[in-house]
C-alpha cells in the first residue's frame, strides 16, 4: 500500500530550524528562538513547539541552558546533516526514483541535469 | 477547571439537547469544541458560563456550581459570544467602566493587543466593523486574564490576516493556569492552536482526547491504490482516499476534518483505538 | 478570592458608573425634554393669567411628569438584560446579583428622586424670575420638603418598586407589561372582593342592618401604612429572586 502522509507539525517546525543551521542562519552556540516566540510565529500550540525543542534537543541538535534559552549545540550542524541526509534518503528519493523511472529518466541524464542547475546557480 | 456530570438539557418544546453529557476542562490546555450545526455548542458554552442552569445533573467551574455567578468566579471567566454587541462609547470608556470588575486587569497588556490587532483607540464601538468589535472583545478578555477563556467561533467575521494576528495571540497568551475552550467548525483556522479535540454529537461528548494522542494512534494520510490495510476510516478524495490508519511508526499532521468525519460516521471504532 | 465574593459597595457604585456612562444620552434627553415641557407650559400659564404663577397646578402636573418618568425609566433600566446579545454581559460582569440589583434600585429610586426634585425646584426658580421680571410678581418656589412633597416622593418610592420588578421580569415593553400586570391584579382583586362581599358579608343581610351597624376591626388608615412598609421590600425581594434566576 502507499500511503502519502503530511508530516507533523513538530518535526515541520524541527526542519525549519535544522534549515536555519544547514543555512547557517543560525550558528554553533548561538541562541535560538523561545519555545513561546516560535509558537507565535509559527502561529501553533505552546506545546506543539515545545515538542519540536525537545525532538532536536535529544538528537542533540540544540541543547537548553536552564533559564536562559535554548543554543544551536557544537555539532548542531554535522547532526542536522545527518537528520535531514538521512530524510532525504527515507522520505523524499524513493518518490524520486520513482517519477524517474516513471519519466524514464537514466542516471546520466540525471548527472547532467544537475549539473546544469548547479552551474546555473554558480553563475548568477 | 471545569467539572460537567450527566448535564442534562433541553430549551423549551424542543426535546432534549443534552442527555447525561459530561466533561471535564483542565487549566494549560487550548480546547478545540466542534460539532455540526444545532449539536449545542454554543449552549454548552452558556452552561460553563453559568448563563443557562442545568435541568438535570452540575456544571462547576473553579469547583463552583457555574450557576451561582459569584463575582470570584465571573471575573475568572471570560467569553467571547458570536453574536453581541457593544455599547456607543469609545474603547477607552468602555475599559474604564468595566475593567473595575476584573482585579487581574491589565492595561498595558490591552495596548499590546489593540496594537497587534491594528485597533486605533479613541474609536467609538458602534463605529467599528463586526471584525474590529471581535478583536476589541478578544483583546479586553485577554487582558482581564482571566483563568477560563470561552470563544463561541472566534475566527467567524475575521480577514484573513486578522486571523493569523488570532493565532499568534492565542499561542503567546495561552500558558499553564489557563484553559481556553474555543468552539469553531472553521477546523482549518485554529487546527494547530488547540492541543485536545473534543467532539460534541447526539447530546453527548463523543470524543475528547488531545492532538498528541491522536497522533500517536493515528496516522492521516493519502492511499494511492485501493489496497485496504488497517484503515480506520477513509473517504474518497480526488486521485485516491484520504484515510485514518493505524500508526506505525509514521508520525503525520492530524487531518482535523478527516478526524472529525471519521468520529461522527464511527465513533466507536474510532474510540476503541484509544482504549487498548 | 474569598474578599472578591463579599458585598462590596465600591462596586455598586462602580456599576451606577458604568451604566451611567453608558446610558447618559437617554437621560440627557429624558431630562431636557421633561424640564422644556414645564417650563413652555407653564411660560404660557403665566403669560395668560397675566402674571399668576399657579403653585398648586405646576406642582401637580411637576409631580405627573415625574412619576411617569420614573416609571418609564425604572422600566427599563435593566435594559441590557432586554436583548441577550448585551444581557450576557451584564449577567457575567463580575458583582453579586445585590449589587446590580441596589445599583439600580439607587439610581431608579432615590437618585431619580433627588435629580427630578431639584429640577422642580430649579424650574420654578427660573419661572418666579421671569415673573419677577416682566410682571413684578412674587417670588414663588417649589417646596421640596412640605409634606405633600414628601408624601408624594414616598409614595413614588414605594410603587416604584413594581416597575423595577418589571423590568427584571418581561424582556420586552417592559413599561407596558408592568401597566397590564398591575390592571390585571387590581381586576382579580377587585373581582374577588365582590365575590368576598356576596358570599360571605350577604348584602341581603346589609339591606337589613345598614352598613353603618358594621365595625371594621382594623382602620384602613393602619392597613394602608402596613401595605406600604411592605410593598417596597416584597418587591425588592421578588426582583432579586428574578434576576438571580434569569437565564440567556
Amino acid at each position: 500500500m502507499e500511503f502519502i502522509e503530511k508530516q507533523p507539525i513538530y518535526k515541520q517546525i524541527a526542519d525549519y530550524f535544522c534549515e536555519n543551521i544547514l543555512l547557517d542562519k543560525w550558528k554553533a552556540n548561538e541562541r535560538i528562538p523561545s519555545v513561546r516566540d516560535v509558537a507565535v510565529t509559527m502561529e501553533v500550540n505552546p506545546n506543539t513547539a515545545m515538542r519540536a525543542f525537545i525532538y532536536l534537543q535529544d538528537l542533540g541538535i540544540i541543547y537548553n541552558k536552564r533559564g536562559i534559552g535554548y543554543f544551536v549545540g557544537e555539532y548542531g550542524y554535522r547532526k542536522a546533516l545527518e537528520l535531514k541526509r538521512q530524510d532525504f534518503i527515507e522520505k523524499e528519493m524513493p518518490e524520486f526514483f520513482k517519477t524517474m523511472k516513471l519519466l524514464n529518466f537514466s542516471c546520466k541524464e540525471m548527472e547532467e541535469l544537475y549539473e546544469r542547475e548547479y552551474n546555473k546557480k554558480q553563475n548568477n | 477547571m471545569v467539572k460537567i456530570e450527566d448535564l442534562t438539557f433541553g430549551y423549551k418544546r424542543k426535546g432534549l439537547l443534552f442527555d447525561n453529557l459530561s466533561m471535564n476542562l483542565f487549566p494549560g490546555k487550548i480546547y478545540g469544541l466542534f460539532g455540526k450545526n444545532g449539536a449545542g455548542k454554543t449552549t454548552l458554552l452558556k452552561h460553563i458560563a453559568g448563563l443557562l442552569f442545568p435541568k438535570k445533573g452540575e456544571c462547576k467551574v473553579f469547583e463552583q456550581h457555574s450557576s451561582d455567578r459569584k463575582p470570584g468566579v465571573l471575573a475568572d471567566i471570560f467569553v467571547i459570544p458570536e453574536e453581541f454587541e457593544l455599547p456607543g462609547i469609545s474603547i477607552e470608556a468602555f475599559v474604564v467602566i468595566n475593567s473595575p470588575f476584573f482585579p487581574k486587569f491589565d492595561n498595558i497588556q490591552m495596548e499590546k493587543y489593540l496594537e497587534e490587532f491594528q485597533i486605533s483607540n479613541g474609536q467609538k464601538l458602534t463605529t467599528m466593523s463586526y471584525g474590529q468589535k471581535k478583536k476589541f472583545l478578544i483583546a479586553f478578555g485577554l487582558s482581564t486574564n482571566a483563568q477560563l477563556l470561552l470563544m463561541d467561533e472566534p475566527t467567524n467575521g475575521l480577514d484573513i490576516p486578522s486571523k493569523s494576528q488570532f493565532r499568534k495571540i492565542i499561542a503567546s497568551s495561552a500558558n499553564d493556569e489557563r484553559c481556553i475552550l474555543v468552539s469553531t467548525h472553521q477546523v482549518r483556522d485554529l487546527g494547530n492552536i488547540i492541543d485536545q479535540v473534543t467532539i460534541i454529537d447526539e447530546g453527548k461528548i463523543i470524543f475528547d482526547q488531545s492532538i498528541e494522542e491522536i497522533s500517536k494512534e493515528f496516522a492521516f494520510g493519502k492511499i494511492k491504490d485501493g489496497e485496504e490495510h488497517e484503515v480506520i476510516y477513509s473517504e474518497e478524495i480526488l486521485g485516491g482516499k484520504a484515510a485514518i490508519c493505524k500508526n506505525k511508526g509514521m508520525d503525520s499532521e492530524v487531518d482535523l476534518e478527516l478526524l472529525f468525519n471519521g468520529v461522527i460516521n464511527n465513533r466507536e471504532k474510532i474510540n476503541n483505538e484509544f482504549k487498548k | 478570592m474569598e474578599n472578591i465574593n463579599r458585598f462590596s459597595i465600591s462596586r455598586v457604585f462602580s456599576i451606577i458608573y458604568r451604566q451611567f456612562l453608558m446610558s447618559r444620552k437617554p437621560w440627557v434627553i429624558g431630562i431636557a425634554a421633561a424640564g422644556g415641557f414645564l417650563i413652555g407650559v407653564f411660560a404660557l400659564q403665566i403669560i395668560a393669567s397675566e402674571g399668576n404663577f399657579n403653585m398648586n397646578a405646576y406642582t401637580a402636573v411637576g409631580f405627573v411628569i415625574l412619576f411617569l418618568g420614573g416609571y418609564i425609566f425604572t422600566s427599563n433600566i435593566f435594559y441590557e438584560l432586554q436583548s441577550p446579545v448585551k444581557g450576557h454581559f451584564y449577567l457575567l460582569l463580575p458583582a453579586r446579583i445585590e449589587e446590580k440589583l441596589i445599583a439600580s434600585w439607587l439610581m431608579s429610586s432615590v437618585f431619580y428622586l433627588i435629580i427630578s426634585i431639584v429640577m422642580l425646584f430649579l424650574i420654578s426658580f427660573i419661572l418666579s424670575g421671569v415673573l419677577a421680571l416682566f410682571f413684578d410678581g412674587r417670588i414663588q418656589l417649589f417646596q421640596p420638603f412640605s409634606d405633600t412633597a414628601l408624601k408624594i416622593a414616598g409614595a413614588y418610592l414605594v410603587t416604584q418598586t413594581i416597575f423595577l420588578l418589571g423590568s427584571v421580569y418581561f424582556r420586552k415593553f417592559n413599561f407596558l407589561k408592568t401597566l397590564l400586570a398591575i390592571f390585571v391584579v387590581y381586576m382579580i382583586i377587585f373581582i374577588w372582593t365582590i365575590i368576598m362581599v356576596f358570599t360571605i358579608i350577604r348584602p341581603q343581610d346589609l339591606m337589613v342592618t345598614g352598613i353603618e351597624n358594621f365595625n371594621f376591626q382594623i382602620g384602613p388608615e393602619n392597613l394602608t401604612a402596613i401595605f406600604n412598609y411592605i410593598m417596597g421590600p416584597f418587591f425588592l425581594i421578588v426582583s432579586y429572586l428574578r434576576l438571580k434566576e434569569r437565564q440567556v
